[in-house]
């Protein structure tokens, strides 16, 4: 499959997910995510309310220390915060959620009936191979994250160093999730292993990279506003709005539980095309 | 399946009901202060015309904070050791602090100081807010001009403060800083028996920290505080206490970062005492662990030691390693070599102290070092060498043109005015140099330059025998000069010169 084939695939395959997207067994899960994750920036944000603060409190004291309970100071942290209390819901719930869907659109791309009930066991059973396969990457992102900045603060690093370095980690980081993001559909819907799963990737990391930068450019352009905003929660709070840095990060989340959503229909339908090709050529 | 949600329900809601109300009510303390204090820093950066409006404003919205967290409420929580009332009291306290300064932004300063001790007194028992009220009730008392009347605030202040700040866990430096100005006050008025009491005080509470931080990075500055609370007490005893504090500080692993204030008080000491020698070696031993923006202090010991002994070349040397380094904060290097000229015109080396003079000039032609070496070099050749002088003077106006038309600054622009004045008195151009001191002292009468030109104006115009004309500039002096002195002394002057005995 030549580069151009592969976009052109991507490229038809985002456009038949926007129209499963709509569907409510695919959509469903991804509506749950999305409530999930804006409601833990809900619950950081006021992590100091009554009716929060016995569970929130401990968690924001635990995570970013206890100043970080004061106003302003929770919003110049919260997009850390959050980054590191909503690793594990990423890590699990998003697991599930991309892997159920994956197996909802295979089923439905090959016209089989699959009972949403049975799709959710299969995709809990395969959860755990999906996040030791997923493993390598979500080291590389710590590191590349907190690692890179701990060690960094260690040896006093200048703000110039710091960026640029920055920069090419999230470069490096992006190339490699770009290289992963087929590892829910190729796990849950294709019923590989770890070491499976890595082959697999290797093979796709060649045919199916037209899908995959495609697939990255719908994922980042619409986050690419949040990250500027994002980027020194600080301005927001010298500028006299700190609560907009949490509107801002639930927007974000919004906007990413959409874009996940179109990201893995893709995904899953381009690997579906690719595999029903594969089996042509066999 | 119905039944277990609502049990899980209930107890998610016995649960989350058991949160904290008062970090809630912190939080929205917090918030409302943060708000107000964009309104106070509003206020302090506005244009006066538009001060008052925002001035309102500020203080409404930091009324609004100290009414709905009163202190009547959350102070006897916090003195009960409840730390999030503390902080909520704080928050309250500094709407109040905030309040009294922008009262003392608009020069009302009653109000500011009633208010500021109101916040020592209800706010007794939180830290640092009690001790925050005394100081800026100290400072708004100064700043109204009655410097007497500030002492007991200091006072009050200094038997407040801490030796250790609880929060940040370092030594607590206003404290002493209230505690000195305190001490300096009651040493200069000769009340001995309240300085002991203070310093007795200090020291107790010192040497309180020093049992718990004995091991740790605190014991340096600590015992450096001790030994400077010893010293201002002038007796031997307490020299003998502050000279052991010292070597304790010197002596202590952590000490490193104190090394040169400890060294630098022992210098002082020996100074002090008459031990010269000494004095220089802790001098050279501060200065040897000095980066260069810390070296002038231990230059400026040194040079002070060799002084005292006489030795004006030696202590020249000393300015001269100070002039001569490199990376020194603006302006230091001007004023050593300054230092130096005049030190090296003082031992008659005027050939080395010319040189210096003008490198003063060349290195910072608008700084007031500059000005007044310019005027000395005229003033040394005036008398035996005019040609010399005149070459001199040359050069001085050609520096002063170019500043005219170079500085805007009003300041700069008069003392090179004031200095061109004096330049033409000294080179003999009499007329010359009295309407250049007419002339400054009429466009800048409100600046300390001006004032002097006016006077230095009258007395040329008294040499010259234009009594009329002196007579006058001291009655414009009488009614315009800026202090109640310079009026009265111009009075004076003028009295003298129209009295029928003359």
């Amino acid at each position: 499959v030549s580069f151009l084939e592969q976009l052109l695939l991507g490229w038809e395959s985002a456009r038949s997910a926007w129209r499963l997207a709509l569907k409510p067994g695919i959509a469903l899960p991804w509506l749950v995510l999305g409530l999930v994750r804006v409601g833990t920036v809900v619950v950081l944000a006021f992590a100091a309310h009554p009716l929060i603060s016995p569970v929130a409190a401990p968690v924001v004291s635990w995570v970013s220390g206890p100043g970080a309970l004061h106003y302003p100071v929770l919003f110049r942290l919260l997009p850390r915060l959050l980054d590191r209390v909503q690793l594990p819901i990423d890590v699990v719930l998003a697991g599930w959620v991309t892997g159920l869907t994956a197996l909802q659109v295979v089923a439905v791309s090959h016209r089989v009936t699959r009972p949403f009930s049975e799709s959710m066991s299969v995709s809990l059973r395969r959860l755990p191979v999906l996040i030791v396969a997923q493993l390598p990457v979500l080291a590389l992102g710590w590191l590349l994250g907190d690692g890179l900045t701990m060690l960094l603060e260690a040896r006093g690093s200048g703000p110039l160093v710091t960026r640029v370095l920055g920069l090419l980690g999230g470069i490096v980081l992006g190339v490699v999730t770009l290289l992963f993001c087929w590892l829910p559909v190729i796990v849950v819907a294709g019923g590989r292993g770890v070491t499976e799963a890595w082959s697999d990737l290797r093979r796709l990391s060649g045919r199916g990279l037209g899908v995959a930068l495609l697939v990255g450019l719908l994922v980042a352009l619409p986050l690419a506003p949040f990250a500027v905003a994002l980027h020194g929660p600080g301005r927001w709070i010298d500028m006299g709005h700190p609560e907009w840095v949490a509107v801002l990060l639930a927007l974000e989340r919004i906007v990413t539980m959409v874009t996940g959503l179109i990201a893995t229909i893709t995904l899953a339908l381009a690997w579906g095309a690719l595999e029903e090709e594969d089996a042509w050529a066999g | 399946v119905g039944r277990l949600s609502i049990a899980w329900l209930a107890l998610a809601l016995v649960v989350t009901g058991c949160g904290s109300p008062e970090l809630w009510t912190r939080w929205r303390a917090e918030r409302l202060l943060w708000h107000a204090k964009r309104y106070e820093s509003r206020a302090r950066n506005a244009a006066p015309h538009s001060g008052d409006a925002a001035t309102e404003r500020a203080l409404h919205a930091l009324a609004q904070v100290s009414e709905r967290y009163p202190a009547r409420r959350w102070v006897p929580k916090a003195a009960a050791g409840d730390t999030l009332a503390r902080d909520i009291a704080r928050v309250s306290g500094e709407a109040r602090l905030l309040s009294g300064g922008l009262e003392v932004r608009r020069e009302h300063y009653a109000v500011a100081v009633g208010l500021f001790d109101r916040v020592a007194r209800d706010y007794g028992p939180v830290w640092p807010t009690a001790f925050e009220a005394r100081l800026a009730m100290a400072d708004a008392i100064e700043l109204s001009g009655d410097t007497l009347g500030a002492i007991p605030a200091w006072e009050a202040a200094a038997r407040l403060g801490r030796v250790m700040d609880p929060d940040s866990a370092i030594v607590s430096e206003r404290s002493f800083a209230a505690a000195g100005r305190v001490l300096a006050f009651h040493r200069d008025t000769r009340h001995n028996a309240s300085a002991d009491s203070l310093v007795a005080v200090m020291t107790e509470a010192t040497d309180r920290e020093l049992s718990v931080h004995a091991r740790d990075s605190l014991a340096a500055p600590l015992w450096i505080h001790r030994a400077v609370l010893h010293a201002t007490r002038g007796t031997p005893t307490g020299d003998s206490i502050a000279r052991s504090s010292l070597f304790r500080a010197l002596s202590h692993r952590f000490g490193a970062p104190y090394w040169r204030a400890a060294m630098l008080a022992l210098g002082e000491d020996d100074l002090g005492a008459g031990s010269l020698d000494s004095a220089v070696v802790w001098a050279r031993r501060a200065a040897a662990i000095s980066s260069p923006v810390e070296l002038a202090d231990a230059i400026d010991l040194e040079t002070r030691a060799w002084e005292r002994a006489g030795a004006l070349d030696s202590a020249a040397a000393a300015l001269d390693r100070l002039a001569g380094t490199r990376h020194l904060p603006l302006g230091v290097g001007t004023l050593a070599r300054y230092r130096e000229a005049l030190l090296l015109d003082q031992a008659g080396n005027w050939e080395l102290a010319r040189s210096a003079y003008h490198s003063v000039i060349a290195s910072d032609p608008i700084s007031p070092s500059a000005f007044d070496s310019m005027e000395r070099l005229v003033r040394h050749h005036a008398g035996n060498e005019p040609e010399m002088a005149e070459h001199e003077a040359e050069q001085g106006f050609d520096l002063i043109r170019r500043t005219l038309d170079t500085v805007r600054d009003p300041e700069v622009r008069a003392r090179a005015r004031l200095t061109q004045a004096r330049i033409l008195a000294m080179t003999g151009d009499d007329q010359g140099a009295l309407e250049a001191y007419v002339s400054l002292w009429t466009d800048a009468p409100r600046l300390p330059e001006g004032e002097t030109a006016g006077f230095e104006g009258a007395e040329l115009a008294a040499h010259l025998k234009d009594r009329d004309r002196a007579v006058s500039l001291y009655d414009a002096l009488a009614l315009g000069a800026a202090t109640e002195i310079s009026r009265e002394r111009a009075r004076k002057a003028a009295q003298g010169l129209t009295s029928p005995t003359r």
